[in-house]
């Protein structure tokens, strides 16, 4: 059975709760090729938005670390999962509009947003 | 070149595994395509879940092949939850790791797309789950989801041809489900078809003369022989059963041991008794004596110690006891010795899928030397003729496999007889055919009986009187001179032209014997 909670989330709730750095994981696949744009595109969006020291961001490989995918319940590449704070908000797709993507991090509610729902 | 050449020779036929899943091996003819992608649509509620659900976990109870289920719609413990009521230990195989559920339903988080993306998460989880317990057969439930669950549809379908082409890649037995919006129509709601297009399931759930009709049927199974047509099958407890009908295969060797039906002289115009595994059919009007026929021949049984499972759909236990008791047969004593089992249902009660279910769990637990059926022609309201035919079918292939010698009574719509739809249809499965039929001679209703099919053996082609008294039947001598009973218009023959002299002779001395012993006394 996989766990169905987020031993990340858990972590970061336990020893960072106090703290105001926001946390995020990006789950990329090593064999895609804009893979490396995208987690520049992440890194220039959050600096952005949160500044450098605003930000923790965990990059995972799905392809060398499947078990973390399997955790995470992690189905398309790249997802970019925001932890902290709550609550959690999940975004994918290659992020190649960087102002978007500051968007969509800085404000995701104002935004066409699709909460998932289960099909019929 | 000549790699590509070597790749295309000494190629093994597609192998086939068997799941364990009742039925399913014979409309498959052998089970799952090995190590190949199947494809089982069905609108919702059709039982996708629960059939899939049951492959995986005969899969790994029945045939210890570990295997891994996918669940993209419903939560993991709901699933869980709802197979519990089959009775399936599913927490053995799930705390040893042979049997893994995956749960990725969809969750309450808010989910944003922008820019393109694929699905090597999906990928990098089934190789992942595969390469942890050795799993040989995997269940993605449903692959259709996919298209709730993102946007961007042509993605979407790139990657399920992309996850199907890993799934073939890895050797593994797979199973992707995808839904369906009418029973009849297009095969699955996004065309998911067109990656799986080897083998495609289609399960049914239609509704038909206010009862629920639950089928299977085999679309295609590339590269292999199986069964086309729909077979019904049900959910009940301890998994489904397809009940394959029409395509069960007349394999049985048939007996050449002889059973008596309790009544010699019976016997004797049947030429010698009923065969070992044969099934009788009992024809006639009401009151014609159908049910005592059906007495006579599970008492027959009962007294020589054998074991007889009695299906009664129009009487209840108490009348049938009842009706024993005034021909002197005591029921009661056979069922306290546990030879007589009576089983009263209104045949509406259920489906006949369900019916049939039932007789064959009855018989699996009973275990009877014989099986009667008193009638089978109330089982006619409950379905379209063409089920009523499969359901008879089914049965009697099932009696033949075990061996039963079953008797099955069919009334007849009008008191002088004729054809009922039951007779249409199962006479040409039955053995044997015992007609009862009134014959009306001179304004006295009496009562004719005549066995008029008896396959593989003669049989007397007379029709015999036949009187009911509180010890039973007892038939009498041929009516010689009455013709058109079984057309149900009996008439007398005129005069004696079709007998010659020497006979009508005969028959007046016999006619005049208490005269002539009246004289020499």
């Amino acid at each position: 059975m996989p766990v169905s909670g987020d031993r990340g989330l858990e972590n970061f709730l336990m020893n960072k709760s106090s703290n105001n750095i926001s946390s995020y994981r990006l789950y990329v696949a090593s064999q895609t090729l804009t893979t490396p744009r995208t987690i520049d595109s992440v890194r220039y969006a959050l600096t952005a938005l949160l500044g450098q020291a605003g930000y923790e961001l965990e990059v995972i490989d799905v392809i060398s670390n499947p078990g973390a995918a399997l955790e995470g319940k992690v189905k398309a590449t790249p997802t970019l999962v925001r932890l902290h704070p709550l609550p959690e908000v999940r975004i994918i797709g290659d992020m190649g509009r960087p102002d978007l993507l500051g968007q969509v991090v800085g404000d995701f509610g104002r935004l066409q947003s699709r909460t998932s729902v289960s099909g019929d | 070149m000549s790699m590509n050449v070597d790749a295309l020779l000494g190629l093994e036929p597609v192998e086939k595994i068997p799941t364990g899943v009742e039925g399913f091996e014979l409309i498959t003819m052998g089970g799952l395509p090995k190590n190949r992608p199947t494809l089982v649509c069905g609108s919702s509620g059709s039982g996708k879940t629960i059939f899939t659900m049951e492959l995986v976990y005969r899969s790994v109870s029945d045939f210890n092949r570990p295997a891994v289920f996918f669940t993209m719609e419903e939560p993991a413990t709901d699933i869980i939850r709802n197979v519990k009521r089959m009775g399936w230990d599913i927490d053995t195989p799930l705390r040893e790791g042979r049997l893994m559920i995956v749960d990725l339903s969809p969750e309450p988080v808010t989910v944003l797309e922008t820019g393109s993306y694929d699905l090597e998460g999906l990928m990098a989880q089934i190789r992942y789950v595969i390469d942890n317990i050795g799993a040989e057969l995997v269940v993605l439930d449903s692959i259709g989801s996919l298209f709730q669950q993102f946007a961007d549809t042509a993605t979407i379908r790139r990657e399920i041809f992309r996850v199907t082409h890993l799934l073939r890649g890895l050797g593994v037995t797979t199973i992707l489900t995808a839904e369906r919006l009418s029973e009849y129509g297009t095969i699955s709601r996004h065309g998911v078809e067109e990656f799986v297009s080897d083998n495609v399931i289609i399960l049914r759930n239609v509704l038909k003369a206010e009862k629920v009709r639950r089928t299977v049927q085999v679309l295609k199974m590339r590269g292999d022989e199986h069964f086309k047509g729909e077979y019904p099958f049900t959910i009940a407890s301890g998994g489904i059963s397809i009940l394959p009908l029409s395509a069960r295969e007349l394999k049985q060797a048939s007996s050449s041991d002889r059973v008596s039906t309790g009544t010699p002289k019976l016997d004797e115009m049947a030429g010698g008794g009923l065969f070992q595994d044969s099934t009788v059919l009992v024809s006639g009007p009401t009151g014609g004596g159908k049910t005592l026929i059906a007495g006579t021949f599970a008492a027959e049984a009962c007294r020589n110690g054998e074991r007889v499972l009695m299906l009664a759909y129009e009487e209840s236990h108490a009348q049938l006891l009842r009706n024993a008791q005034s021909w002197g047969l005591d029921f009661q004593k056979w069922e306290n010795e546990g030879l007589l089992r009576v089983v009263c249902q209104y045949p509406e009660a259920m489906g006949l899928e369900d019916h049939l279910l039932m007789i064959q769990r009855e018989i699996e637990s009973f275990n009877p030397n014989r099986l009667v059926m008193d009638s089978i022609s109330a089982m006619e309201r409950v379905g379209a003729v063409r089920y009523f035919r499969e359901f008879v079918i089914g049965l009697t292939s099932y009696t033949k496999d075990k061996e039963l010698c079953s008797l099955f009574t069919s009334a007849t719509p009008r008191l002088s007889g004729g054809d009922s739809i039951t007779e249409g249809h199962i006479s040409t499965i039955t053995d044997a055919i015992i007609l009862l039929r009134y014959v009306e001679i001179s304004g006295d209703l009496r009562r004719g009986v005549a066995v008029i099919k008896m396959r593989g053996s003669q049989h007397a082609k007379s029709i015999y009187e036949f009187m009911i008294d509180s010890k039973g039947m007892h038939i009498g001598k041929p009516f010689t001179n009455i013709q058109n009973i079984i057309l149900g218009m009996p008439s007398l023959q005129s005069g004696g032209d079709n007998k010659d002299f020497d006979a009508i002779i005969e028959d007046w001395h016999e006619d005049h014997e208490w005269l002539d012993e009246a004289h020499k006394s």
